[in-house]
């Protein structure tokens, strides 16, 4: 056949197929230039993460076993005995950590350039859930090698999770733990790790992909003006997603490479009893608030309520932030306060690593927290002030530098200016000089002459600067 | 040999490095040498970035030449990983 042929053959192949599915209207029409940008990526590479977690599952389900007695010893059989079943098993680890890593960062981006405003607040809200179903891969994942190390945090989770008020703690745990026998634990977080939270995310990704096919992706927060050019979807979005996906991958595998999976020893009561449990770095920050000793005891379920209820904020976010401006540059108080929020969690993160097992003192907790949160305000109204300062500086000097060149533009009026000037200025001086005897003939027209001159120079200056008004905005 | 020359050759570089080590990586020992299937699989993915990248710019002067000497760079170490790693997996 020739080449000429097969091309129009394959044109017309997909000419049919996109005009039975609409595609290329859908899906994959042309985007707007800006969205060739990392972070409008982000969550498209979450997804990517899920997928790999999907394949590198699906392999390791062909050999791993799903009860207490084998679930350790299968896993360590994929890690030492199947080929690439190390490399699987740590691509499947660290791509759900890059998945909560990424589901944070879009998390973040979206708060600050306040993607969530009208009409994206039901993504926001799916979006919220997507996340929350993310971390429930985490812990539920953890389990499954059973080791000393997961199963221990695992309780340790699971305790928490009862403490919550009224009957939700015993039946959350119910839900996701079972009766109580490791066997039902185990086989409980092996069904929801691959059958009910991949339904789940699925459902969510099919409606939030949904909303937007119809609202399309955020404007940038700080676009002022300017045409948006189209580009077309294939080959400039597909090679650019292609790239960003490549890089992803390569970044995920060679970590995998440069630090292999090593499984710690088996869960036995007596080996947890000489560990000291820590929860996965995702749940450290949970962990160390837990740890402060004002929420010692029966007070666990007010610093779980305070918790659910932060988060329950963040749900609602699009329904109470319902300005309209979205650059970050002028929403000072919500940027504070996000900025605040990553401080806090990357400090009591860091703060749950160095101190495991460790009660917290109610001072030290005030102390390092607040300082945290007072110098964060500190550092934001300073640079904020700095900021509207320079802006504000700028804009009147430019304005200043405009209006000074604006009489050697405009010689009729600046001609007209100066001659009223010296008519004032005599005018002035005659009437000074007639003070002390005002009653002479010329005293009352000269200060008349110079008044009318006065209001005539007004009007001149006010002409310059309405003439002047279209250059000031120019840089 | 003018610019477009130069990302033509480029490209075809890449291209034969990638069919070069796709033939190897057929051959790794998959339970032996494990890490350096990996590595060898990352230098494909990162010349893969590299050659859409060159391929989807207009020109040989849109090129960062900064990118493409990070990307030479992290081929080469790459490539030079699975000598530190004489063992193997596990």
């Amino acid at each position: 056949m020739r080449r000429g042929s097969l091309s129009a053959s394959i044109q017309r192949i997909a000419e049919w197929i996109d005009s039975r599915i609409g595609l290329t209207n859908s899906m994959l029409r042309p985007g707007p230039d800006y969205s060739l940008n990392v972070f409008y990526w982000l969550g498209a590479l979450m997804v990517m993460a899920f997928i790999l977690q999907g394949i590198t599952g699906l392999l390791m389900l062909l050999y791993y076993t799903p009860t207490v007695t084998e679930a350790y010893s299968s896993t360590l059989f994929i890690i030492k005995y199947v080929p690439l079943g190390n490399l699987i098993e740590t691509i499947h680890l660290y791509s759900a950590y890059a998945m909560i890593l990424l589901a944070f960062l879009h998390l973040m981006r979206g708060y600050f350039v306040s993607v969530q405003k009208k009409p994206r607040e039901l993504m926001w809200v799916v979006g919220m859930l997507m996340g929350l179903v993310v971390l429930g891969f985490g812990l539920t994942g953890y389990l499954l090698p059973w080791t000393v190390v997961s199963k221990s945090a695992t309780d340790v989770t699971i305790g928490m999770i009862s403490f919550m008020p009224g009957q939700l703690g015993p039946a959350l745990k119910f839900l996701i733990a079972g009766p109580g026998s490791d066997a039902a634990e185990l086989a409980r977080f092996f069904d929801l790790h691959i059958v009910l939270l991949p339904a789940v995310f699925l459902i969510l990704l099919v409606f939030k992909m949904y909303m937007f096919e119809i609202h399309g992706a955020a404007e940038p927060a700080t676009r002022l003006s300017g045409k948006v050019r189209e580009v077309p979807w294939f080959p400039e979005i597909f090679l650019y997603f292609a790239m960003l996906s490549a890089i992803f991958l390569a970044l995920l595998i060679v970590v995998a490479v440069v630090f292999p999976i090593s499984l710690p020893p088996e869960f036995s009561p007596a080996a947890a009893s000489t560990f000291t449990p820590q929860p996965e770095w995702y749940f450290l920050w949970v962990y160390q608030i837990l740890k402060f000793s004002v929420f010692e005891g029966p007070s666990i379920a007010l610093a779980l309520g305070l918790i659910t209820a932060l988060l329950l904020l963040l749900f609602v976010l699009p329904f109470f932030d319902r300005g309209k401006e979205r650059n970050p540059a002028r929403r000072p108080i919500y940027t504070t306060i996000g900025v605040i929020a990553v401080c806090e969690a990357l400090l009591l993160t860091v703060w749950g690593y160095l101190t495991p097992g460790q009660v917290i003192a109610d001072s030290d907790a005030a102390i390092i927290t607040g300082g945290v949160a007072i110098v964060v305000s500190i550092i934001s109204w300073i640079t904020y002030r700095t900021r509207n300062q320079v802006a504000l500086g700028l804009a009147r000097a430019r304005s200043f530098a405009a209006f000074m060149g604006t009489p050697f533009r405009i010689p009729t009026l600046t001609g007209i200016f100066v001659l009223l000037l010296a008519v004032s200025s005599s005018s002035l001086a005659t009437t000074i000089n007639l003070i002390a005897s005002p009653w002479s003939a010329m005293f009352f027209p000269t200060l008349i002459l110079a008044a009318l001159s006065f209001i005539a120079m007004v009007l001149v200056v006010r002409g310059l600067a309405v003439s002047n008004r279209g250059r000031e905005v120019q840089p | 040999m003018d610019e477009d020359g130069v990302r033509v050759l480029l490209s075809a570089t890449l291209v034969a490095f990638l069919a070069v080590l796709a033939a190897y990586l057929w051959f790794v020992d998959l339970l032996l040498n494990q890490r350096q299937f990996g590595a060898f699989l990352t230098a494909e993915l990162v010349a893969f970035a590299m050659l859409v990248y060159l391929t989807t710019k207009p020109d040989y002067d849109a090129v960062k030449k900064s990118w493409m000497l990070m990307g030479c760079v992290a081929l080469a170490l790459l490539l030079a990983l699975p000598f530190l790693y004489s063992g193997g997996l596990p």
